[in-house]
C-alpha cells in the first residue's frame, strides 16, 4: 500500500498537475501576501482585496494607548528576573561549597561503617580463610576455623614461640574423648594467650574438640585466669570436684564456663 | 518591521532596556491585538497582555531574527488563546438573556460596515465571521505577515492545510461580499479545487 504522506485535506484538494497552482490559488496567494488583485481583476477579488488591506493597516492610536504600561510590566519583570538571577546566584553559591565540607564527613563516615562492618565480621570468624587469618594476626581476631595448615609457631602475638591453642585443638579432635591425657600444649597454652584472644574461638574449639580438646581450652582458660583447675581435672581424669571451678572473669564468662563444662565432660 | 534594527533592539530589550522594549512593542502589538480579537473577541486586551507579560519574563532567553520573533511571539498567543478556551469549556457562563448571536459580529451588518468606510475594525469584524481556524489564518498571512510554512508552525499544521484554509476563507469573504451588492464572485474567480479520491487502501474493510 502506497502511504500518503499530505494532510487529509490535501488528498482532497490536490493542486493542478505539474506542480503549478491554479489561477485562482495565484490569485489568493496575491491578495494574502498583500500584492493586491491588480488591475482588471473581477470586483469579488477587489472587494476582497480592499477588506484585507484595511485589516492590514498601520496601528491606530487606540491600539498603542497601552504602551506606558506595557513598559511599566516590563520594567517590573526585568527587575524580578533580575532578582531571581541573584538570588540564583546566592543559592547555588553555597550548593558548590557543600560538598567541599560534606565530603571529609561523608567519608569518614563510610569509613567507619566499613571497619565496624569488617571488625564485626571478623569478630565473628565470618572472613574468608586468608582475610580471618590476616584479621587474626592483627588484631587477634579469631583463627579462621578451616585452617588446614597451622600457622606458624612464631606468632608474633603470643610472643612466645608456641603452638597456637586454636590450631592445636584439630589435631586431637579426631582422637575425642580416648584421650584424657594432657597434651604437651597445655602446659605450653597456659598463659601464654593474651587476654585479647577472642573468647568464642576459644570456646568454640574447646567444644568441638572433645575429650582432648580440654586440654587446648586450658590455655584460653588459663589465660582467663580459670585454666589451672581444669587442667587438673581433665588431664588426670579426675571427675569434676565443685571445689576448683575456674571463676568467670568479667572479660570472657562464656570461654570460662564453656571450659568448665568441656572439663566435666572429660 | 524593524529590518536591520531588530537585533540591537532586541540585544537592549534583553538587557532590561525599557525603550528597546516599547520599540518592540509598537511594531508588533497591534498586529498581536488584532489576531486577539479576531479569534477571542473582547478579551484580546487581558490576552495581549499576559502575552507580553510572557514576552518580557523570556526575552533574555530568545534567540533568533525578527520573523522567528514574531512567530514566537503570535506562539504564545496562540497558546493564551487555547488555555482561555480550555478554562472557558470548563467554566461555561450561563448567559441570562439570549446573547449568543452578540458574541460574534453578524455578517450581513459587518460586510455593510465594511463596504461603507472599509475601517480596520469593520474589516477585522468580517474576517472574524469566518471559521475560527480560518479566521486565525488570514489574519496571521494578512496582518502580521507571515508566509504558509511560519503560519504552519504557529498554527500546529502542515503549510499545504494552512494553505488550504486561506484559500478557503478568501472565498467565504468573496462570497459574503457579494451577497451584500458588490460584484458577486463567480466561483471560477477564487480557488477551486478538484475533489479527487483517496488512494485505494488495498482492501481493507472496516
Amino acid at each position: 500500500m502506497r502511504a500518503f504522506s499530505g494532510s487529509l485535506a490535501e488528498m482532497f484538494f490536490r493542486r493542478h498537475p505539474a506542480g503549478r497552482s491554479s489561477p485562482e490559488e495565484a490569485m489568493a496567494e496575491r491578495l494574502l501576501a498583500g500584492r493586491g488583485a491588480g488591475p482588471g481583476a473581477p470586483s469579488g477579488h477587489q472587494a476582497v482585496e480592499r477588506v484585507l488591506a484595511a485589516a492590514a493597516r498601520p496601528a491606530t492610536r487606540r491600539e498603542l494607548s497601552g504602551e506606558a504600561a506595557a513598559v511599566t510590566a516590563f520594567l517590573r519583570a526585568a527587575r524580578a528576573n533580575e532578582a531571581r538571577a541573584r538570588h540564583g546566584r546566592h543559592g547555588r553559591r553555597p550548593a558548590a561549597r557543600r560538598p567541599a565540607y560534606k565530603l571529609p564527613a561523608v567519608t569518614a563516615a563510610l569509613m567507619m561503617v566499613m571497619f565496624l562492618a569488617i571488625g564485626g565480621t571478623a569478630a565473628a570468624g565470618a572472613l574468608p580463610g586468608p582475610l580471618q587469618r590476616l584479621a587474626h594476626t592483627t588484631f587477634g581476631a579469631p583463627a579462621p576455623a578451616d585452617s588446614g595448615r597451622p600457622p606458624a609457631d612464631g606468632n608474633p602475638r603470643d610472643g612466645h614461640g608456641t603452638v597456637n591453642p586454636a590450631t592445636t585443638a584439630s589435631r586431637p579432635a579426631t582422637t575425642g574423648a580416648e584421650s584424657t591425657a594432657p597434651t604437651a600444649g597445655d602446659g605450653n597454652a597456659q598463659g601464654q594467650q593474651e587476654p585479647t584472644s577472642a573468647p568464642a574461638a576459644t570456646a568454640s574449639t574447646t567444644k568441638t574438640s572433645g575429650g582432648q580438646g580440654d586440654g587446648n581450652s586450658q590455655g584460653n582458660g588459663n589465660s582467663q585466669g580459670g585454666g589451672t583447675g581444669h587442667g587438673k581435672k581433665s588431664g588426670q581424669g579426675i571427675p569434676p570436684t565443685p571445689g576448683p571451678d575456674p571463676t568467670p572473669t568479667p572479660a570472657s564468662p562464656t570461654g570460662s564456663v564453656q571450659t568448665a563444662n568441656a572439663g566435666r565432660q572429660g | 518591521m524593524l529590518g536591520h534594527e531588530f537585533p540591537e533592539v532586541l540585544r537592549r530589550a534583553a538587557l532590561g532596556d525599557g525603550a528597546a522594549f516599547a520599540t518592540l512593542w509598537r511594531d508588533t502589538h497591534p498586529p498581536l491585538l488584532r489576531y486577539l480579537w479576531v479569534a477571542a473577541g473582547d478579551a484580546a486586551e487581558d490576552l495581549a497582555s499576559e502575552v507580553w507579560l510572557e514576552v518580557a519574563r523570556r526575552i533574555d532567553r530568545f534567540r533568533g531574527g525578527e520573523p522567528e520573533f514574531r512567530g514566537w511571539l503570535f506562539t504564545l498567543a496562540r497558546r493564551k488563546l487555547i488555555d482561555r478556551h480550555r478554562y472557558e469549556a470548563r467554566r461555561p457562563e450561563t448567559p441570562i438573556a439570549d446573547t449568543a448571536p452578540l458574541d460574534r459580529p453578524a455578517s450581513n451588518d459587518t460586510v455593510a460596515a465594511a463596504l461603507e468606510d472599509i475601517s480596520t475594525e469593520a474589516a477585522l469584524a468580517l474576517i472574524a465571521t469566518l471559521p475560527r481556524d480560518q479566521a486565525e489564518i488570514v489574519v496571521l498571512r494578512v496582518v502580521v505577515g507571515l508566509d504558509a510554512p511560519q503560519v504552519a508552525r504557529v498554527v500546529g499544521k502542515s503549510p499545504g492545510a494552512v494553505r488550504i484554509a486561506a484559500h478557503r476563507g478568501l472565498r467565504t469573504l468573496a462570497a459574503r461580499l457579494g451577497d451584500v451588492g458588490m460584484a458577486p464572485p463567480a466561483a471560477r474567480e477564487l480557488p477551486t479545487y478538484r475533489r479527487v479520491m483517496a488512494p485505494d487502501p488495498g482492501g481493507v474493510t472496516l
